[in-house]
């Protein structure tokens, strides 16, 4: 499996958000999608879940046109987590990850025991069996990102397209929802993960893409996208002399 | 603690269906006098049979078979519409398609078309329906708020009321007033079986459009954005549903008249029975309907008044209270 997206460029109430970008994404990689807010990240991912199009560019999931290929057998291969999800029933957390089933559930047909099944390891590989009756709304955020996770992992995507799922958690439950990001990766999925927390890019993302004004602005391995002159660009950050630039500290420091 | 969520969905529709049979029984046997008909199936055989046939076949059979469509109706059409505008205060009478279908169906009266050819009613009614939901929905815009929805709903429905009343107002004789007022009202007495296969053939493929949109309704719940992510085509989704909505009550408005209320609070008793997941509600919301309208018959039947109260009044009556509450409650829950 792989995606390849070339000069993709897109225009919202005509201001240019994304400048014909590339990106690439293959089998059990996990891609870290940074930038400043504005950049361009959230555009990119919808691009690539198909809900929005490009005005020029190629995108193409194994060769294949994306838009091309029907919606509804898109959504049995990528599956999107929005950025601030709501819930509008207080569905019962067992529910909402059976919700995920519907890509591969025809318009009459109700869910089987294999679907159940698939929910039932889900649930336990996001550890949340033990919520499955709570209602949605009675849970806290932690709890409630690792089932809205769980949703659209129970659809078995190749591609999980993550739009900051770890804001507003604690730094244990961001490590959570990132090992399981990663756990994904490793069974053979690929997952693009929009992030602003720098250390959880480093320390997770096997590539990097920084996003900077609708463009790239760097991409490749975290150690050569996260290079001071990078942030300096892109954030108008100075990093800290002392932090070292590899897999444990990545200190903001002060503003340039 | 055993929570509403746990109960058997099957157990549920086998309960809600049983309920239906047997209040359709009864409703065949108890008239505004109990007693005749239950004295005449007791009575000589010879004597019984042509005046209970009668009653029985060309009375009570086609009120009570138009009373559970016209219910079923309106309980599904309000269990769709609030999934699809995920919202618990759409029904269709705040969304205009049954003030619509009012409207298209006093058209159709007023100007005769309904004796010229049976299925204008019924079809005079989708239309206005149709059209009324479609200028609710551009008026009030897709996220709506509930306050801008019950506003566009409010200004569709007073422009369908004013229309209603010109023609009223224009009306060539005061028996042709008392006639289309009495039909507004709301009401299933006095139908005919005639009358049953003119509204059937829109009600069960509005119902069947409905009933196919279980998973998209599903799918909503995540938001626009997610659904549209899982494959569910939402401009398909939403013109299925209106089409579907308009055909069912615009059959159901054009024979029984205004009905209020069912709509709007069978799906909201009925939804944590179903763990408030919107496909599941179509269905035990459309026997709840059917339930609940077969009632309020049985009801106006039984209350003892000179003339016989209509459904529709009563429905209203009992339903507006209910809605003030919801809007009571909804308001505390944003606070």
């Amino acid at each position: 499996m792989n995606i390849q997206a070339q000069q993709l460029s897109v225009q919202l109430g005509g201001r240019p958000v994304l400048k014909a970008v590339d990106l690439t994404l293959h089998s059990g990689e996990l891609l870290g999608l940074i930038g400043p807010n504005g950049a361009g990240k959230t555009t990119l991912l919808k691009l690539l879940a198909g809900l929005i199009k490009s005005q020029s560019g190629s995108l193409q999931l194994d060769h294949q046109v994306l838009l091309a290929i029907p919606a509804h057998e898109r959504a049995k291969r990528i599956a999107y987590l929005a950025q601030h999800s709501q819930v509008s029933w207080p569905l019962t957390v067992r529910r909402l990850v059976e919700l995920g089933r519907i890509p591969h559930l025809d318009n009459w047909r109700k869910t089987t025991g294999l679907d159940r099944d698939i929910v039932q390891q889900v649930m336990e590989a996001t550890d949340i069996l033990a919520l499955e009756h709570r209602r949605f709304d009675s849970l806290s955020g932690g709890e409630r990102a690792r089932v809205l996770l769980a949703r659209a992992l129970a659809g078995e995507p190749e591609i999980l397209l993550a739009d900051e799922p770890v804001a507003a958690l604690d730094p244990s439950h961001q490590l959570e929802v990132m090992s399981l990001l990663q756990a994904h990766c490793r069974n053979g999925g690929a997952v693009i993960v929009v992030l602003h927390d720098l250390m959880l890019a480093n320390h997770f993302c096997q590539r990097l893409q920084l996003l900077y004004q609708g463009s790239t602005l760097a991409e490749g391995p975290p150690g050569d996208v996260l290079t001071p002159d990078h942030l300096k660009q892109a954030y108008g950050l100075q990093v800290s002399d002392e932090a070292r630039i590899d897999r444990c500290f990545l200190l903001p420091w002060k503003m340039k | 603690m055993k929570s509403l969520h746990s109960i058997n969905q099957r157990q549920l529709l086998v309960t809600l269906a049983l309920l239906l049979v047997l209040l359709a029984i009864s409703s065949l046997l108890i008239g505004s006098e109990p007693w005749p008909m239950i004295q005449a199936l007791f009575s000589h055989p010879d004597q019984r049979s042509s005046i209970l046939a009668l009653i029985l076949t060309e009375v009570r059979l086609p009120r009570v078979l138009i009373a559970t469509l016209a219910g079923a109706t309106l309980g599904l059409c309000g269990a769709a519409m609030q999934g699809l505008l995920r919202n618990p205060l759409a029904t269709p009478g705040l969304t205009g398609s049954a003030s619509g279908a009012a409207l298209g169906a006093v058209i159709a009266l007023y100007f005769g078309l309904s004796s010229r050819f049976a299925l204008a009613l019924p079809v005079a009614g989708m239309f206005g329906s149709l059209l009324a939901m479609v200028l609710v929905y551009l008026l009030a815009g897709r996220d709506a708020s509930v306050t801008t929805l019950i506003l566009a709903g409010v200004a569709i429905n007073t422009l369908a009321m004013a229309l209603i009343s010109l023609l009223l107002n224009l009306a060539p004789s005061p028996y042709a007033v008392q006639e289309l007022v009495l039909w507004m009202l709301g009401s299933v007495t006095d139908r005919s079986l005639n009358d049953l296969w003119i509204m059937l053939p829109g009600t069960l493929l509005g119902w069947l459009l409905m009933l196919g949109c279980g998973h998209g309704l599903d799918a909503l719940t995540l938001g626009e954005e997610t659904a549209a992510s899982m494959g569910i085509g939402l401009n398909r989704l939403r013109w299925q549903l209106f089409i579907a909505i308009a055909l069912a009550v615009g059959s159901a408005v054009s024979i029984t008249g205004s009905i209020g209320f069912i709509g709007l609070v069978v799906p909201h008793l009925m939804r944590p029975l179903v763990g408030y997941q919107p496909g599941r509600l179509l269905t035990i919301s459309a026997l709840g309907g059917a339930i609940m309208l077969l009632l309020a018959d049985l009801a106006v039947r039984l209350i003892p008044a000179a003339t016989e109260i209509k459904v529709g009044v009563l429905t209203a009556v009992v339903g507006a209270p209910f809605f003030l509450w919801l809007i009571i409650r909804s308001r505390r829950s944003q606070t």
